[in-house]
């Protein structure tokens, strides 16, 4: 990581003592200005809840140290919003993100029967897409579901409209699904979510590898939609491409896919080892979906190479229809040409985004895969420092 | 008794007037010109009366909940007009008493003061039926929104800016209103707000952009910086705007909000708005926690660029930079309209609009007064006036009586202006014939 400058540190000081510690992790001064903000106000909550009452400036320059050596704010604040939901974090469980947070709010207007307004997200817009729901019961799947923020926020978006939902939520890690029980309270609680998110939301721990024999999820044999952000960075990509905070302070299980005899990805042409393990989740995930009998499948996928190996696999199956692959924020690019992706040398060409227009699962088996990338060197993003 | 001999003066309404005892004397405004109203206005404020007569007795018969509504509206104009007439028609018949020469003289002096205040109450019921005339503001029952940027004067205007924001919210607190702090940028740490860069604070009460209109334009301060070693004034300026709020919910009912139909005049087409977030180059997802929450809208036909990071929550940004940007786009339509109104009316009367780039009100520290260049009024309770006590509501109320004013002039114009265009038609079309 480049040395910040030191007049942007001089700077910083003028303008509060604290800035410069906040500046190493956020690298510019408005983000480290926001972080700052919310520190205090956090700081100024815990201090008159807790006592003995600690004075909130002690407690701020203590998370302003934490956060200068790395420490993800979210474990600090103890959430991160997520949707119009407030998602719980702590150690041990990875941070959603907002990428994760796009897709969920678009796989749900997609998911919304016709008639139904779009949920709070501005615009308003008339969705085009054919639904792929209606009032029937709608039962979805989430696999590495960590905070278990995927099934909340569907829940949220999806149950003024869609009277009968199951949602379940599996992970691996027992500490995870103890925090999306928590999560699951916790948001009736604030009336994010409504009363009946109870009994239509569960989450379970179990290895998503070795249910080989039962094909029974949540106790249940079918389901409509399967939804998975797994662990999809390879043991390289790890050592080079994640930050350091995400490094040191989130779990490795929830981003690198361990690899045993169970898991061992099968060898594939021009596909290197390392690479493999990256990839390790995504042909069990083909499998269940297809023993499920999901009608849609959403994967996230690192980006656009890794989008690519996935729809090889994929196509291998001969079991899906179509495809289409997301960028960052889907939905907010309408209006944008298709582009077409070559997979394979060329023996299938897909068209994104619109393929899903043609699949109305109610009526027939066809199947949908739905995936986002994101396409780093693609996406126009705002300038990091303004 | 004397009122016998009175007898023609009960017919008018003000007789009970009479028979309260009266000073003795003669007064030279028998003579004074009477308050008129334009013949202009008061020709349509007669086919208006009309109009709602007519309504009022079709509901009789039947009632209709469209007709009802139209004849509510219209129902101020004919009272207004009620008023105004049955006080003009009884001016003639004093006149005449005073005049007629056989008129004793206690007689004269009551008809001479019965004259004096009936032209007094003819001036307000005249100022009545002309507001009456001008059509409500189309935001004026809507929430509002409050912005408040620093112009020219780096540091002292930011200072003062803080000021304006704190003098708007301890106005609506005293007055009941909700306000709620939708954005803040402040330059200094990002967490005092004495200093802004931009705030704005959202006003969620019926008509709150009736009760702030009076506050859009640009507002300066005098006065010496606590920086300034030399003891000099500084001068630096605050522009204020007043912009309609929309809220979310129950778009419905506000006409003027009807966002989803391209035909309406608040539609914004979603593909005109461009939506960025905040990245960071590089790998994202998984790879690492960012805690960039920016939304930033752009309006591409307009280049109107709302941001928002005050929220952790990019949902939030996402829809309060909405909602700031529906309120700017409106306002922007709303004052081009006008704009061109004025133009019509400039050609005609030359009354020109205040733009909202014009100097609307001074504070000068030094002298400890306010004073609103619009009305013309001066105030000296500066301090009351910063903590939004009662001497703002005086500055204000100036203010909206200026506007009235105003309006009222601008409908005169637009009368005029209609009145000689039908003219040279009918000239045009005598000249051909
Ligand atoms: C990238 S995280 C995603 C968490 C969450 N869905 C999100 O989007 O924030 C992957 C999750 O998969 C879980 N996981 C890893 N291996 C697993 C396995 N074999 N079976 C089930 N879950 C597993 C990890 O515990 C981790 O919570």
């Amino acid at each position: 990581m480049p040395r910040l400058p030191s007049s942007l540190l001089r700077h910083a000081r003028r303008q509060h003592p604290l800035l410069p510690l906040l500046l190493r992790p956020c690298r510019d001064l408005s983000s480290a200005r926001n972080e700052l903000r919310w520190l205090r106000e956090k700081a100024l909550e815990v201090a008159q809840t807790t006592s003995p009452k600690t004075k909130w400036q002690v407690t701020l320059r203590q998370s302003c140290l934490e956060r200068s050596r790395g420490m993800p704010l979210q474990y600090i604040l103890g959430t991160q919003p997520f949707g119009n939901l407030e998602i719980l974090c702590r150690p041990g469980v990875l941070i959603p993100r907002p990428e994760t947070e796009a897709i969920t709010t678009h796989l749900a207007s997609l998911l919304q029967p016709p008639s139904a307004p779009t949920p709070s997200l501005y615009p308003k817009r008339t969705t085009k897409n054919k639904p792929l729901a209606s009032q029937a019961p709608l039962r979805i799947l989430d696999l590495c579901t960590g905070t278990g923020c995927i099934p909340l926020l569907l829940h949220a978006l999806l149950s003024p409209h869609t009277p009968s939902l199951h949602i379940s939520g599996i992970d691996i890690s027992p500490r995870s699904t103890t925090l999306a029980h928590k999560n699951l309270t916790h948001n009736i609680k604030t009336g994010s979510l409504p009363q009946p998110a109870k009994k239509q939301l569960s989450f379970h721990q179990a290895d998503i590898f070795s249910n080989n024999d039962s094909a029974q999820w949540a106790g249940h044999s079918t389901w409509d939609v399967l939804v998975s952000n797994p662990p999809y960075i390879s043991p390289c990509a790890f050592n080079t491409t994640t930050s350091r905070s995400v490094r040191t302070y989130e779990p490795k299980t929830a981003l690198v896919p361990h690899v045993n005899n169970n898991t061992a990805p099968p060898a594939i042409d021009h596909v290197d080892a390392d690479t493999a393990v990256g990839d390790a989740f995504y042909p069990r995930l083909l499998c269940i979906a297809a023993q499920i009998h999901a009608k849609v499948l959403l994967m996230e996928v690192a980006d656009f190479d890794q989008a690519v190996r996935v729809i090889g696999l994929l196509l291998a199956t001969r079991a899906w229809e179509g495809c289409e692959i997301w960028r960052d924020e889907p939905g907010a690019r309408k209006g944008r040409a298709e582009e077409e992706v070559v997979v394979g040398g060329g023996g299938c060409r897909f068209a994104f985004p619109s393929i899903i227009q043609k699949a109305t699962p109610a009526e027939h088996r066809s199947s949908t895969l739905l995936q986002i990338t994101q396409p780093r060197i693609k996406s126009k993003g705002m300038e990091a420092n303004r | 008794m004397f009122i016998t001999r009175w007898g023609p003066l009960r017919l008018y309404p003000y007789a009970n007037a009479l028979r309260a005892p009266r000073l003795w004397r003669y007064q030279s405004t028998t003579t004074a010109p009477t308050p008129s109203i334009s013949p202009a206005l008061l020709g349509r404020a007669r086919a208006l009366a009309a109009e709602h007569a007519q309504l009022s007795k079709q509901l009789d018969s039947e009632y209709d909940i469209q007709l009802a509504k139209k004849a509510g509206a219209l129902s101020n104009i004919a009272q207004a007009l009620n008023g105004w007439e049955a006080a003009n028609n009884s001016l003639p018949e004093l006149q005449q008493i005073f005049n007629d020469p056989s008129t004793d003289a206690e007689l004269r002096s009551i008809a001479a003061d019965e004259l004096t205040s009936i032209r007094e109450k003819l001036s307000a019921l005249s100022k009545d039926l002309q507001t009456s005339l001008v059509p409500q503001h189309p935001f004026a029952e809507m929430p509002c929104l409050v912005e408040i940027r620093p112009g020219a004067g780096g540091n002292e205007a930011a200072l003062f800016a803080g000021d304006l924001l704190r003098m708007y919210r301890a106005f609506c607190k005293r007055k009941g209103l909700r306000a709620n702090l939708l954005k803040l940028d402040s330059s200094a740490s990002g967490v005092t707000e004495d200093q802004i860069e931009e705030a704005v604070l959202e006003i969620d009460s019926p008509s709150a952009y009736d009760a702030f209109r009076c506050e859009a334009g640009v507002h300066r301060v005098q006065r010496v910086p606590a920086t300034e070693s030399k003891g000099r004034t500084h001068t630096s300026a605050v522009s204020v705007l007043v912009l309609p709020n929309f809220p979310e919910q129950g778009e419905e009912e506000l006409g003027a909000a009807n966002f989803d139909d391209p035909s309406s005049d608040y539609y914004i087409d979603p593909s005109d708005v461009r939506t960025d977030v905040m990245r960071a180059r590089g790998a994202g997802g998984q790879h690492v926690n960012t805690t960039d929450s920016a939304v930033r809208l752009t309006h591409i036909p307009t280049n109107t660029v709302v941001a928002m990071q005050d929220s952790r929550s990019q949902h939030k940004n996402r829809a309060q930079a909405w909602q700031i940007l529906r309120a700017r786009l409106a306002q922007q339509r709303r004052d081009a309209r006008e704009e061109e109104i004025a133009q019509l009316r400039v050609s005609v009367i030359g009354v020109a609009k205040m733009g909202r780039g014009d100097k609307v009100r001074t504070y000068n520290w030094s002298q400890q007064r306010v004073t609103d260049h619009r009305s013309g009024i001066t105030v000296h309770h500066l301090d009351d006036i910063l903590q939004g006590g009662e001497s703002l509501d005086q500055i204000m109320t100036s203010v909206k009586e200026w506007l009235k004013t105003r309006d009222v002039e601008g409908l005169i114009a637009d009368e005029e202006a209609a009145k000689a265009k039908s003219k040279n038609e009918a000239k045009r079309v005598h000249q051909r014939g």
